[in-house]
């Protein structure tokens, strides 16, 4: 049967991607790159094909049925990290604002030792497929799911709306493909990967397009230090020689000219990345608390590799562009293909049409691969969480399956149709909406869920409300909307993350409505943390690996 | 294993010691993580001068945000190896202990 439908689905989308190969002949066409991208399509739906036979219940498809190996999971985790919009867009700061550019590696590399010590293994112990499982452990389960999967939910889709957006243009840019056809052939493919082969096939495509970007980017690292004689020295003296803010930009200051805003950034960056719901998915596709410590170790590894490396191709770019500037540089001085291709100029300058042609299908297959991941997450919340939930006595395991498939079809129609209503607006702040919510309620309230005797339901879900709706409305009247967006001259909230202010809310109210409870049912889920506590440190009865 | 042999085994001195002790490890890494972290982060904002003391060759600014990524590392595998040489072995120990008895 999924065999059948695999074969419809495909039929539907390869026309698409036939498409994109003719469409792409004059703006950016490279054939390489569109042989190179064709053919991770074909693996990877084979791939589906392959897991979609062993994806028939909901363990399958939201976890893999926990079988998953570490290497693998830490590969795909990593993978999350190492996508299009980090590696473009972390070159690019690099390139633009020199030193203030590495805050966006460190916020990475300084949650994730974070997340290893204190969230893996307690959250592999006590969850099954969601964060929301974890959170709910010992509380009331119908208010706490609603209220942290409506901030999951929000956290997944606006994170969803802004790579696809920004997948749109890229690959408008690099294969010469036009807006629609891009978005549409992101999320059918998508579509097909996730409602099919579940959580395996997501993971396939995640780790094998971690790979291929590591690959991709150790080929040009390589490439840009011998650009400079392989003296590392020289690669930072000349990047301050060459670039026009001279010396300053290895200086703090260009980006985050308020210290505060940029304390807000690292605040957001340290404790949003510890709670972003399709991330913390992957510790269940694992088969216990170690394999998920094990996981995380390798995921840090990889990335700390990876951000060392597009630290070099994003200093190197500063003299390899700017000693270039026929190549590079348009009639009125502006960056060819605007501010984000510094890295795709790079591969360019040092590898050729073959290394363009490489990573630019190794971005459109990145792309995919989030967009994979975020959407499983997405419908496993709905499905699991709310369907599970709220069903009662007619749950069936079967019903559970299909809304986990509509979703996906659903979430990934609505990514087309957001995509499309938001293709000329200026939606970076999507992206701060997503990571400000993840660490305003979702890390805050997770943690407190794990290491904190007094939470109850009511602070969980008030804190959520005051969470979620300060976040939003701070950045909805800060910089990122106010003047970006509306165009007004100032914004009524001086910065463009909210979480300086809106994380110690959450965790005020959390606290006051916990304390508070005299509730029957708040001493009783004090009493329970006893129990919670044993299991999350030993795993007894934790969900253990399905049998195939 | 059963909830009676559980609760022995959580009551027991030799376990609670060695939660104790993973415990401790954890939140020194991590609060020392979060330290450098925000240490870093606060520099950025407030120690400009200082970011671009020259540091062999480079400053301290890129040197300490490569300390950083390295350092992620050092962290994660100090506590991956001592999990794995003495916690998970420990723990094993006394669950077969247990299930003997």
């Amino acid at each position: 049967m999924p065999g059948l439908k695999w074969l419809m689905y495909a039929a539907l989308t390869l026309p698409a991607v036939a498409a994109a190969q003719s469409g792409g002949g004059e703006a950016g066409g490279n054939t390489p790159a569109i042989v190179m991208f064709l053919t991770f399509v074909v693996a990877t739906l084979g791939i589906t094909a392959w897991a979609a036979r062993r994806s028939r219940t909901a363990s399958d498809l939201y976890t893999a049925g926990g079988g998953i190996s570490p290497w693998q999971n830490g590969t795909a985790i990593a993978g999350d990290f190492i996508s299009a919009a980090s590696f473009l867009g972390i070159t690019s700061a690099l390139f633009a604002f020199g030193l203030d550019g590495n805050l966006l590696i460190i916020g990475v590399m300084g949650s994730w030792p974070v997340i290893l010590l204190l969230v893996s293994e307690r959250l592999r112990n006590l969850g099954r497929f969601t964060l929301v499982d974890v959170v709910s452990f010992r509380l009331a389960h119908r208010p706490v799911k609603s209220a942290i999967a409506v901030a999951s939910l929000a956290v997944t889709l606006f994170y969803l709306i802004g790579q696809l957006v920004g997948a749109g243009k890229l690959i408008q840019l690099l294969f010469g493909l036009d807006y629609l056809y891009a978005v549409v052939i992101v999320s059918g493919l998508m579509i097909v990967y996730v409602s099919l082969g579940g959580m395996l096939a997501t993971t396939w495509v995640q780790l094998i397009k971690a790979l291929l970007l590591i690959v991709g980017g150790i080929l040009t690292c390589f490439l840009v230090l011998r650009y400079f004689e392989f003296d590392l020295t020289a690669l930072f003296q000349r990047a301050g020689e060459n670039h026009p803010r001279g010396e300053s930009l290895l200086a703090p200051g260009n980006w985050m000219s308020d210290p505060l805003d940029g304390l807000s950034l690292g605040l957001t960056m340290l404790f949003g990345f510890i709670g972003l719901p399709h991330v913390l998915m992957r510790m269940f596709t694992v088969k216990d608390a170690a394999a998920a410590r094990q996981s995380s170790f390798v995921a840090i590894c990889i990335m700390s590799l990876f951000y060392l490396m597009v630290i070099v191709i994003g200093f190197g770019a500063v003299s390899i562009l700017i000693e270039n500037p026929d190549q590079f540089y348009d009639a009125n001085g502006q960056l060819v293909g605007g501010g984000n291709m510094v890295a795709v100029h790079v591969a360019t300058f040092v590898g050729g049409n073959l290394l363009l042609g490489f990573m630019a299908a190794v971005t459109f297959a990145t792309i995919l691969a989030v967009v994979a991941g975020l959407t499983l997450s997405g419908a496993a919340t709905i499905a699991h969480d709310l369907y599970q939930t709220f069903s009662g006595d007619r749950y069936k395991q079967e019903t559970e399956v299909r809304i986990m498939r509509i979703s996906v079809v659903v979430i990934g129609a609505l990514g087309v149709i957001l995509g499309l209503a938001f293709e000329n607006q200026n939606i970076a702040f999507v992206t701060s909406f997503a990571l400000a919510v993840s660490a305003s309620v979702n890390a805050p309230i997770l943690i407190a869920a794990m290491y904190w005797k007094g939470l109850t339901t009511r602070g969980v879900v008030i804190s959520a409300i005051v969470g979620l709706v300060s976040s939003v409305s701070l950045i909805i009247v800060g910089p990122g909307v106010m003047e970006a967006v509306l165009g007004q001259e100032e914004a009524w909230f001086p910065y463009t993350y909210p979480t300086l202010a809106t994380l110690p809310l959450t965790v005020v109210v959390l606290w006051f409505f916990s304390v508070t409870d005299r509730s029957a049912r708040a001493s009783g889920e004090r009493d329970a943390f006893e129990a919670q506590r044993l299991r999350s440190e030993l795993g007894v009865g934790a969900a253990a690996a399905s049998q195939h | 294993m059963t909830a009676t042999s559980l609760e022995q085994l959580a009551s027991s001195p030799e376990y609670l010691s060695l939660a104790r002790r993973r415990r401790r490890l954890c939140y020194t890494l991590a609060g020392l993580n979060m330290f450098l972290y925000l240490a870093y982060v606060l520099s950025m904002g407030y120690a400009r001068e200082w970011m671009t003391t020259p540091f062999g060759a480079i400053n301290v600014g890129l040197a300490w945000t490569i300390f950083l990524i390295v350092f992620a590392v050092v962290l994660s595998g100090i506590y991956v190896w001592w999990t794995r040489r003495h916690f998970d072995p420990a723990l094993a120990r006394l669950v077969a202990g247990l299930e003997q008895s």
